[in-house]
């Protein structure tokens, strides 16, 4: 029964979105489904949040190596859901100043804000800049023209990482405008607009079919790897 | 000298790409920037839209990549309020919120007398579901929000009158940097539905696998922070004008004019109740953010600074103003070439910088490679 009603669920949702889109009439089905979705999401939202503290609490109660960063989520966690649950330091609506809780949660100035402000955004802000310093080091440490793929890979990088900034206008800018594309910007054009679309496209159909083959193993039952590994 | 490259420790490479980025940023040079035709098509596309359009921004980004999306987002933002679009913002990403508060503040700073919350711009904020979001709301736009982020029925404000889905609406912009993103927009929005009009704006790394949808699904679109700098030089170009004439000029007649009785300030002062406007707004013609002034504000500012208006008429045409035909301005025409409004444009050359880097260190590190092949150090 735990495995049979949700796979019947999966392969009815799953049925009537296929068939809705081919048969307009079923478009409510179709829109009924997409609500539930929504609310499975909303949902999830919150048994991702007790994952979360229930995996850090188990490695803080069993000492685990490095139980103290579990312990600074935690607090985090805490602190950040109640003060955006409860509006804590949100003035009410002007048009209610009767009415607490009426603002918006996440209105300038508030404890919110503040998480927001000035611990997310630099945080992550921070976390996204460090990829500059990898990035630069890997060029050094590991772009060599080992082979004809390489020097292949070496030259439309090359072109690329000219072409997207103002050094391929300054070095090519001399070149006659009917010569346009093989200025290094207009080569530039060239790679991202043929070569890589084709690439792309390619990727994109592969993973298109393998989308559609596997939505049908899972509508007729065969694929059951979505209900966890006892199954 | 080789065997010292071999070892060198890699933080003289972070220290390398620090340098490489601070400096210009510190320096900011002005490098100038043509639309390419794949960024030239969102400008027309929303430069071309009659005023008064609906325009749907979904910004689905959070703080990690607003430094890269957040100034195409703003020049987005006011180039649909210089036409007069009707903006509704929503986001699929749950941190993505006070991205969008970021951009109404744009409209409520920049455009404060003619953008008003609910009439012409509305934020519907966070929906939950990803792609279903947006399936969903392809047919039903209450059905995920029924209500705006206040928590007003969506139904109520006035801006929402004729608005039932995504498909009516003029322009569905994309601003994304990865899941749920452009992607999904294309493949459930624009696709499957012929009426909906998509533009996008999107990271470096997630730039590469939407050009395939150019030009059929996607109208166009805005590569990384280069793309958005291409952006700004073309609403410069539409909405801006270059020179420092008119800033210098009244810079030296305050100069001139001021002394122990009579400061800066108080002559400051005097120009805003002689032309009956906003003290914020005098600093904004000083400092070159506006240029280009109604003939009544020349007038005012001439009789305070006791020169001819004709002088400071020249010196706006001087600096790009057109006042051919009798042609006048609104009194917050703000000059867009004005390096306050070029975000992406002040990025370009730590970029330039950067990218020479990433070169530098390739050449060398290709050369090591090489030089060790010789010696036999490598197979």
């Amino acid at each position: 029964m735990k495995r049979t009603i949700p796979i019947i669920i999966a392969a009815v949702a799953g049925l009537v979105m296929v068939v809705a889109f081919f048969v307009p009439p079923l478009i409510d089905w179709r829109e009924t489904a997409e609500e539930w979705f929504n609310i499975l999401a909303a949902v999830a939202m919150i048994l991702g949040g007790a994952s979360i503290l229930a995996m850090h609490l188990r490695r803080i109660s069993d000492q685990k190596r490095g139980w103290g960063f579990s312990l600074v989520t935690l607090i985090a966690f805490a602190i950040t859901l109640s003060v955006g649950l409860f509006k804590v330091g949100v003035p009410p609506m002007a048009e209610y100043p009767d009415r607490p809780w009426t603002g918006e949660y996440i209105t300038h100035g508030a404890p919110l804000w503040w998480i927001f402000q000035y611990l997310i955004v630099p945080i992550t802000a921070t976390m996204f800049s460090l990829l500059a310093f990898f990035v630069a080091s890997a060029a050094f440490r590991a772009f060599r023209a080992k082979n004809a793929e390489a020097v292949l890979l070496l030259g439309t990088a090359f072109i690329v990482l000219l072409g997207r900034s103002y050094a391929g206008t300054l070095l090519t800018g001399w070149v006659p405008e009917s010569y346009a594309a093989l200025t290094l910007p207009g080569m530039t054009d060239t790679i991202m607009g043929v070569f890589n679309t084709a690439g792309q496209r390619a990727i994109m159909i592969g993973i298109a079919l393998g989308i559609a083959s596997t939505s049908l193993k899972i509508l007729l039952g065969i694929d059951r790897s979505y209900l966890g590994n006892r199954h | 000298m080789i065997d010292a490259l071999i070892q060198l420790d890699r933080r003289w490479i972070f220290l390398a790409m620090f340098l490489a980025v601070a400096i210009p940023v510190l320096l900011q040079p002005e490098l100038p920037e043509q639309p390419t035709p794949i960024v030239q098509s969102v400008f027309d596309r929303i430069e071309n839209l009659p005023s008064g359009s609906r325009v749907l921004m979904a910004l689905d980004y959070d703080p990690a990549s607003r430094p890269e999306l957040g100034p195409m987002t703003r020049a987005l933002t006011r180039h649909s309020a210089l036409r007069g679009h009707r903006l509704f913002y929503i986001t699929l990403w749950p941190t993505g919120v006070p991205m969008i508060d970021e951009a109404t503040d744009i409209l409520e700073t920049e455009f404060a007398d003619q953008y008003h919350y609910g009439e012409n711009y509305l934020n519907l904020g966070y929906g939950a579901g990803q792609e279903a979001a947006i399936k969903l709301i392809c047919t039903d736009l209450t059905k995920l929000f029924p209500a705006d982020s206040r928590g007003r029925p969506f139904a109520l404000w006035e801006i929402a009158r004729g608005v039932n889905s995504l498909q009516d609406m003029d322009l569905t912009i994309s601003i994304g940097a990865g899941y749920p993103g452009t992607k999904e927009w294309v493949q459930y929005a624009a696709t499957p539905y012929p009426a909906i009009d998509l533009v996008a704006g999107v990271t470096g790394v997630s730039a590469p696998p939407q050009y395939p949808y150019y030009p059929q699904q996607l109208i166009g679109m805005l590569p990384a922070i280069k793309g958005a700098a291409e952006y700004e030089a073309a609403l410069a170009a539409r909405y801006g004008t270059a020179g420092e004439a008119l800033p210098a000029l009244l810079d030296e007649r305050l100069a001139e004019l001021s002394g122990p009785q009579r400061t800066r300030e108080s002559i400051t002062v005097e120009m805003a109740e002689a032309a009956g406007i906003e003290m914020a707004q005098v600093r904004r013609v000083l400092d070159g953010r506006i240029n280009c002034l109604p003939r009544a504000e020349i007038k005012a500012f001439a009789r305070v600074l006791e020169i001819e208006a004709e002088a400071i008429l020249n010196a706006a045409i001087q600096d790009g103003a057109d006042y051919s035909e009798d042609r006048d301005y609104p009194s917050n025409y703000l000059n867009y070439a004005h390096s306050d409004y070029q975000d992406a444009l002040k990025r370009m050359a730590p970029q330039l910088s950067a990218h020479l880097l990433m070169l530098v260190l390739i050449v060398l590190g290709n050369v090591i490679f090489f030089l060790q092949r010789r010696r036999g150090v490598l197979p």
